[in-house]
């Protein structure tokens, strides 16, 4: 990608108008050199300045020309990818919901109640 | 249901790191439900889950993998030949473990079930604070309590050497030590008519003595586990014992030694009240539960300058119920109070 098409992309990114500022931070070019990049792709129709210094947006004939190309192409979702892309939460594949668990019954119940009741009075 | 036999409101649990216990009242008897805490991952795939719903396998979706949680991780550990995951290390909530959280309430969940009513009493079991280990278990005792009030439950912690005095030294006035070996820690508590003394853990149980043997021996640590839960009989002569056998004999003693040099330490750190009588030690946890080990006990401590007069050392009835059995205890009691 060359370095005209890059400032475009940020521009379009940044939902169709940006600053010299933002785009030098967003790519990483100098600010004079985006500068001199948005004033080349000035000079070709494809941006123009918002009125505010050192802002430009996409042009109403630029924007027309992406938005067709954008909406000739389909997202397309295999079937199958979708459970792969969906975040799953946590969940027991279980009829009961729960783990089948062991169980134990021990005659402990009278033992109990006195430790209980002695355990009351104190 | 008859009133005879319907649930008596208030659960005791006893969360360790190798099975978590739940234990709850109805009618004569206490029920148990137990739940290895364990898991195994696979990565997703429709084949994976398509064998396990085949084989009737209960397991956990997420993300990108399916989780085995309990009992069954252990079959699949062992036909693929990789370890067993465990969402608890050392007593507490593993920081190794990411899906550990997850995991362990599904677990707790499992043998927990739906409170009877909201605000239920659920007693809790927590280790004491390690002595010789730097963690705390105030995250652990935290994240168990979320969970339970999520549920609808009122939760409280008791000390796990707590619960086993509550739960078989009522003839005692609940005075002496209570002790469990587990798998991840050993815990103590030296308890004054039901009143802790003091209490505390230590980072060295079964699963300590499992690694040690597997370096000492060069075998896998799953194979030295399984051997000592088969067939570890500490009754032997050393002369009638194999290699495993030896090193797990050793480092019992180790464990043992270590132990019970920690009480007197605590002794020496703490102004402890003097006891009119003699008192018991009552032991529990999967660790002590080979055959010979409360002779090996007494054998040690007899040898040991031990700060208290003991009357009687002996392994609770059912060693790996007692700490639920306990926490059960409290519960009923705090809550008829």
């Amino acid at each position: 990608m060359n370095s005209e098409l890059q400032v475009l992309k940020k521009i379009w990114e940044n939902e169709g108008k940006s600053s010299i500022k933002l785009i030098s931070n967003q790519t990483g070019f100098g600010l004079d050199y985006v500068r001199y990049l948005c004033n080349s792709l000035t000079k070709k129709g494809q941006i123009k300045s918002t009125g505010k210094r050192g802002w430009y947006k996409i042009t109403a004939k630029r924007e027309k020309e992406i938005s067709k190309r954008i909406g000739g192409v389909k997202k397309v979702i295999l079937p199958w990818a979708g459970k792969f892309l969906a975040p799953k939460p946590l969940k027991v594949k279980s009829k009961t919901k729960l783990l089948p668990v062991e169980e134990k019954k021990l005659n402990f119940g009278k033992k109990i109640e006195k430790v209980i009741s002695f355990l009351r009075r104190v | 249901m008859t009133r005879e036999s319907s649930p008596q409101k208030g659960k005791g649990m006893d969360i360790g790191t190798v099975f978590v216990y739940c234990a709850q009242k109805i009618g004569p008897e206490v029920t148990f439900r137990i739940q290895r805490n364990a898991f195994f991952d696979i990565e997703y795939s429709e084949f994976a889950r398509g064998i396990l719903e085949k084989s009737d396998v209960k397991y956990i979706l997420s993300k990108d993998k399916i989780y085995v949680v309990g009992e069954d991780a252990i079959k699949f550990a062992n036909a693929f030949g990789r370890n067993l995951r465990r969402p608890m290390r050392s007593g507490v909530i593993s920081p190794r473990e990411e899906e550990a959280l997850p995991v362990i309430e599904v677990v707790i969940k499992s043998v927990l079930g739906e409170p009877s009513e909201k605000g239920e009493l659920c007693y809790y079991s927590i280790p004491g604070t390690p002595v010789d280990a730097d963690f705390d278990t105030i995250y652990h005792q935290n994240i168990i309590k979320g969970f339970l009030e999520r549920w609808g439950y009122k939760p409280k912690p008791i000390n796990e050497g707590l619960a086993i005095i509550f739960s078989e030294l009522a003839e005692d006035n609940f005075t002496g030590i209570g002790l469990s070996f587990g798998g991840g820690m050993s815990n103590v508590c030296l308890a004054m008519m039901g009143v802790p003394v003091f209490s505390f853990s230590v980072a060295r149980a079964g699963d300590w003595i499992d690694e040690q043997v597997a370096k000492a021996t060069n075998r896998p640590v799953s194979k030295v586990t399984t051997f000592k839960e088969a067939y570890l009989n500490l009754k032997k002569s050393e002369g009638q014992m194999n290699k495993i056998e030896q090193a797990l004999s050793i480092y019992y003693n180790n464990l043992i030694e270590y132990v019970l040099k920690q009480i007197k330490e605590e002794f020496e750190r703490k102004a402890i009240p003097e006891f009119e009588n003699p008192i018991p030690i009552v032991i529990s946890g999967g660790t002590a539960t080979p055959p010979g080990f409360i002779e090996k006990f007494r054998e040690i401590l007899k040898r040991t300058d031990f700060p208290l007069k003991v009357r009687e050392v002996r392994l609770a009835p059912y060693p790996l119920y007692t700490v639920a059995k306990g926490t059960l205890i409290a519960a009923i009691a705090d809550k008829e109070k």
